[in-house]
């Protein structure tokens, strides 16, 4: 068994929470209603998953105020960014495809 | 040990787990494992085997068509996300930054020094109004692009540091040597940003 394979997260590999994380992972923060429509998702699912992943302490949230209006955005924490990546690295070395 | 580690697992948990392993979802069956007991993978492997009484071990199968299947689905799901959350730092933002690094650079060539103190506020102020507009359209867009790692960072400062000294090293020549020094320092940002931003969409 490969060392990467042991970088498999079971918190992460949900589907929807891999989702989020890759969205995460690919820009610094994104607000919540932005992630809700990026992925097409409810809000109740994405406040769900989202949920467990900051109880895991991978994603934090922050609020600020736009157009008189509070938002939330959510951003992968140091950790999270450094799980989601091993998570991934297992998925690849699972699958067979070089890390990239 | 690992009898300790088998007792936190309750009796519904092991005959999901002993179901899974005799319909061939080997990969599930180790996820419920580590779901139920939170064991390192190989761990996880060694107990649904134990478990299951798997045949072939769960240890030596895992890269099953089927794992291999789910890890795929997996990364493809991955591969849409990253594509859909992707955003480039906008196209104006380096050569703001670049006009901004030269209006500092020839600010050494103007002669005396107080001379170019409104140059110095104007960089100033079109600094803050860079700052600003970024954020507004980061406000707008509800969505942050990634900012520049610190490699990143050291590999886009170095040369301009590296510009600055040759400009003080070269400052008795005449002024023009601070123009030459901020005109290269505004292709070099500017350049760094082109081929920035095309290897972040070549990833994404």
């Amino acid at each position: 068994m490969t060392d990467t394979e042991q970088g498999f997260d079971t918190t992460i590999h949900a589907p929807n929470r891999l989702r989020i994380c890759a969205l995460l992972d690919a820009a610094e923060r994104i607000e919540f209603g932005e992630v809700q429509e990026r992925l097409g998702v409810s809000a109740s699912v994405l406040s769900k998953h989202v949920g467990v992943l900051m109880a895991a302490g991978y994603v934090e949230q922050a609020k600020a105020v736009r157009d008189t209006r509070q938002r939330v955005w959510l951003s992968l924490t140091k950790a999270g960014r450094a799980a989601y990546r091993q998570h991934v690295a297992a998925l690849r070395a699972i699958v067979g495809t070089p890390d990239g | 040990m690992e009898t300790d580690k088998r007792v936190v697992l309750d009796s519904e948990s092991e005959q999901r787990i002993i179901q899974l392993i005799r319909q061939g979802r080997q990969f599930e069956a180790v996820r419920e494992v580590r779901k139920a007991t939170r064991l390192g993978l190989a761990e996880a492997k060694r107990l649904a085997d134990e478990i299951g009484d798997a045949n072939p071990p769960v240890r030596d199968v895992f890269g099953t068509p089927g794992e291999r299947a789910e890890a795929a689905a997996a990364l493809a799901a991955v591969g849409e996300a990253r594509a859909a959350g992707f955003v480039p730092i906008p196209g104006w933002f380096f050569p703001a930054v670049g006009l901004l690094v030269a209006g500092v650079m020839a600010v050494q060539a103007i002669s005396p020094y107080w001379l170019g103190l409104p140059v110095l506020v104007l960089v100033v102020v079109a600094y803050v109004v860079v700052e600003r507009t970024y954020a507004r359209r980061v406000r707008r867009a509800g969505v942050a692009p990634r900012e520049l790692t610190l490699r990143q960072q050291v590999v886009l400062a170095v040369p301009l540091a590296l510009l600055w000294v040759a400009g003080e090293l070269f400052d008795g020549r005449g002024g023009w040597v601070w123009l030459v020094v901020a005109g290269v320092a505004a292709v070099w940002t500017i350049g760094y940003g082109i081929v920035h931003n095309r290897r972040a969409r070549a990833s994404a």
